[in-house]
C-alpha cells in the first residue's frame, strides 16, 4: 500500500501535467512514411492548436451565452466577469486581498517543503523509520483535510496560524511522499558504475543523484502548490473569512454574481500562474542536469 | 530465530508507532490538556455514541448518495472525454495538455459559485463532486486505454477473434487494472469534494454534523465526526486496493 500510493493518487498529475510531451508517434497508430512527415507534421500542429483555440473558444463562448440568457443574475457574461475583475485590479480591491490571502501561502508552503524534504529524505534511507511510520503520511494523502478545519481554529483562534497550519497540512504529506519516493530513484548501479570511474563525490551527485531525484522533487513540489492554493482558500471559505476567500463569500452574500465570479477567476488564475510558472522552472532545471550527466 | 524475530519486529512497528502515538495523545490530553486535544475515552464514547443514536448513519446516507451520484456522473463526462482522447491522437496532443494545467485549478474556489446558483441542494454537491474527480479520472482512463496492445489486437484479429472474445481476452485485462486505478483516484477526490462543499455549505450530511459538534464546542463530538470520516475514507480506498490488485493478477 506504502509504496505505490504516491505515484498512484497523484500520479496522473506527475505524468499528465503540463509538461506532458507531445505523443506524436503513439505505438501502432504513427505509421506514416518518413518522407512525408516534415508536411504532415506542420497540419498536425496546425490541427492541434485549432482544436485548442475551438476549445478555449467554446468555453467562453458557452459561458458568455449562458450569461446573456440567465440575464446575469447567477451566471455574469464572461466580459462582465472580466469587467469587474479589472476594475477590482484598479480600484484597490484584488490586491490587498490577494496579499492576504497569500500570506498564509507564503509561510505555509516554505515551512511544509524544508519539514517535508527533510522527513521524506529520512524516510526514503532509513527503511526501519519508514516501515514503522509512513503509513501516516498515506492516510493524510487519502483523508479530507478540510475535516480537521474545526479543529484548528480551536487550536490557532482565527488567526494566520490557522491558516498556515492548513496550507501545511494540505500539502506537508505530498512533499514528504514525493521526496521519500525521489531519493530511493537513484540507481544504485549508476552510482556504483560512476564511482569505479573514479567520479569524486562532487560529480556522482552532480551527475547520477541529483538528475535521478530532481524530477519527482519538482513534480511534488508542483502537485503541493496546487494543494497549497486550496487548502489556503478553503479556510478562508469556511471559517476565517479573509482575502480572497472572504472576498467571494462577502459578495455571494451581497448576492453580486459579476464580483463573486470575478474573485473565483483571481483564484483559479493564481492556481494556473503559479502552478504553470512551477511547471516551467521544473522543465527547465531538469533539462539543465540531463544536460550536465551528458557532458560530463 | 534471529531473522524470524526480525520480521515480526518489522511488523510490529507500525502497530507499536500508532500506540505510541496514541498513548502520547491521551497523555498531553490528560495532563496538559488543550482545548483541541480531547482524551480519547471522550473521543471513543462520542463515537459509539453517534454510531448508536444514528445520528452518523443518517448524515453519512445523506453525503454517501450525494457521493454515489457524483461519482456516477463523473464516470459518465470521464469515459466520454477518455474515449475521445484514446481515439484520437490528435484530440489527445491537442487537449491533455490544456486537462492537464486546468488540474492546477483549485476546485474547492469553486463551490460558492455552486451554491450560489443552485443553491443548498443535491446540484451542488454532484458539481462539487465532479469538479473534484472528473479531471483526474478522465486523465487516467485516457492513459489506461492507450494501454491496448495494438499487435494483440491485430493478431486476435487474423485468427477471427469474435468482437466479444476480443473484448474479454485482450481489451478487459490490459485495461481493467489501470480503469480501477482511475476510479481509486476519483473516489479519493471525490470524497474531499463532497466534504468539502459540506463544510462550505455546513447544512448538509457530515457537513451538518461537523458544524453542530463545533458551533456546540463540543470539541470531542469534532474529533469522533472526524475519526468516522478518516476510518470511512481508508475503508473505501483500502476496498479499492484490494480490487485493483486482484484485476491486475488476473489479467496477469
Amino acid at each position: 500500500m506504502s509504496a505505490n500510493l504516491p505515484a498512484a493518487s497523484s500520479g496522473t498529475v506527475v505524468s499528465r501535467g503540463a509538461a506532458a510531451p507531445p505523443r506524436a508517434q503513439a505505438p501502432g497508430r504513427g505509421a506514416r512514411p518518413a518522407a512525408r512527415r516534415p508536411r504532415t507534421a506542420v497540419r498536425r500542429r496546425a490541427a492541434v492548436w485549432t482544436i485548442r483555440a475551438v476549445f478555449l473558444l467554446a468555453v467562453v463562448g458557452v459561458w458568455q451565452w449562458l450569461g446573456i440568457r440567465d440575464g446575469g443574475l447567477f451566471v455574469p457574461t464572461f466580459t462582465d466577469t472580466l469587467v469587474a475583475l479589472v476594475r477590482h485590479a484598479t480600484d484597490g480591491v484584488l490586491w490587498p486581498a490577494l496579499w492576504a490571502s497569500n500570506q498564509s501561502l507564503l509561510v505555509g508552503f516554505p515551512l511544509s517543503i524544508v519539514l517535508g524534504l527533510a522527513v521524506g529524505f529520512l524516510l526514503g534511507r532509513r527503511r526501519g523509520i519508514d516501515r514503522a511510520t509512513s503509513y501516516w503520511l498515506d492516510i493524510a494523502l487519502v483523508i479530507p483535510m478540510v475535516a480537521l478545519v474545526p479543529v484548528i481554529i480551536v487550536a490557532f483562534g482565527l488567526s494566520l496560524s490557522a491558516r498556515v497550519a492548513v496550507v501545511f497540512l494540505f500539502t506537508f504529506p505530498v512533499v514528504a511522499l514525493n521526496a521519500r519516493a525521489a531519493v530511493r530513484v537513484p540507481s544504485a548501479a549508476l552510482e556504483e558504475m560512476a564511482r569505479s570511474f573514479e567520479a569524486t563525490p562532487t560529480q556522482v551527485w552532480r551527475t547520477v543523484i541529483l538528475p535521478g531525484v530532481a524530477a519527482p522533487l519538482f513534480t511534488g513540489v508542483r502537485i503541493a502548490l496546487s494543494r497549497a492554493i486550496s487548502g489556503m482558500v478553503v479556510i478562508e471559505l469556511t471559517l476565517v473569512p479573509a482575502g480572497l476567500g472572504g472576498a467571494i463569500i462577502k459578495y455571494t452574500s451581497q448576492f453580486s454574481a459579476a464580483n463573486l465570479y470575478s474573485m473565483t477567476l483571481a483564484v483559479v488564475l493564481e492556481g494556473l500562474v503559479l502552478v504553470g510558472l512551477a511547471t516551467y522552472v521544473e522543465r527547465r532545471v531538469i533539462r539543465r542536469l540531463r544536460g550536465a550527466s551528458r557532458d560530463k | 530465530m534471529t531473522s524470524s524475530a526480525r520480521r515480526v519486529s518489522r511488523q510490529a512497528s507500525p502497530v507499536l508507532v500508532f500506540v505510541l502515538v496514541l498513548a502520547a495523545w491521551q497523555l498531553v490530553a490528560v495532563t496538559v490538556a488543550p482545548r483541541w486535544l480531547p482524551p480519547l475515552d471522550d473521543i471513543g464514547n462520542k463515537v459509539v455514541g453517534q454510531l448508536t443514536s444514528g445520528d452518523f448513519a443518517e448524515a453519512g446516507l445523506a453525503t454517501l448518495r450525494t457521493l454515489g451520484i457524483g461519482l456516477l456522473v463523473s464516470m459518465a463526462v470521464a469515459a466520454v472525454l477518455a474515449a475521445a482522447l484514446a481515439l484520437s491522437d490528435v484530440l489527445d496532443e491537442a487537449l491533455s495538455t490544456i486537462l492537464g494545467g486546468l488540474m492546477a485549478v483549485p476546485s474547492v474556489a469553486l463551490i460558492p459559485i455552486f451554491i450560489f446558483i443552485w443553491g443548498l441542494s443535491d446540484t451542488t454537491m454532484i458539481v462539487s463532486i465532479v469538479s473534484f474527480a472528473v479531471l483526474p479520472l478522465t486523465l487516467q482512463w485516457a492513459t489506461a486505454l492507450r494501454e491496448v496492445p495494438a499487435p494483440l489486437v491485430e493478431m486476435s484479429r487474423s485468427f477471427e477473434a469474435s468482437a466479444a472474445q476480443l473484448a474479454r481476452t485482450v481489451y478487459l485485462p490490459s485495461v481493467a487494472p489501470l480503469l480501477l486505478t482511475g476510479v481509486r483516484v476519483a473516489v479519493v477526490q471525490a470524497i474531499k469534494g463532497v466534504i468539502s462543499a459540506e463544510v462550505i455549505i455546513g447544512t448538509v450530511g457530515i457537513g451538518r454534523l461537523l458544524t453542530i459538534e463545533s458551533s456546540t464546542f463540543n470539541i470531542a463530538g469534532v474529533w469522533s465526526v472526524i475519526v468516522l470520516i478518516i476510518v470511512a475514507s481508508i475503508l473505501s480506498y483500502a476496498l479499492l486496493s484490494w480490487l485493483e490488485g486482484r484485476a491486475s493478477r488476473w489479467a496477469d
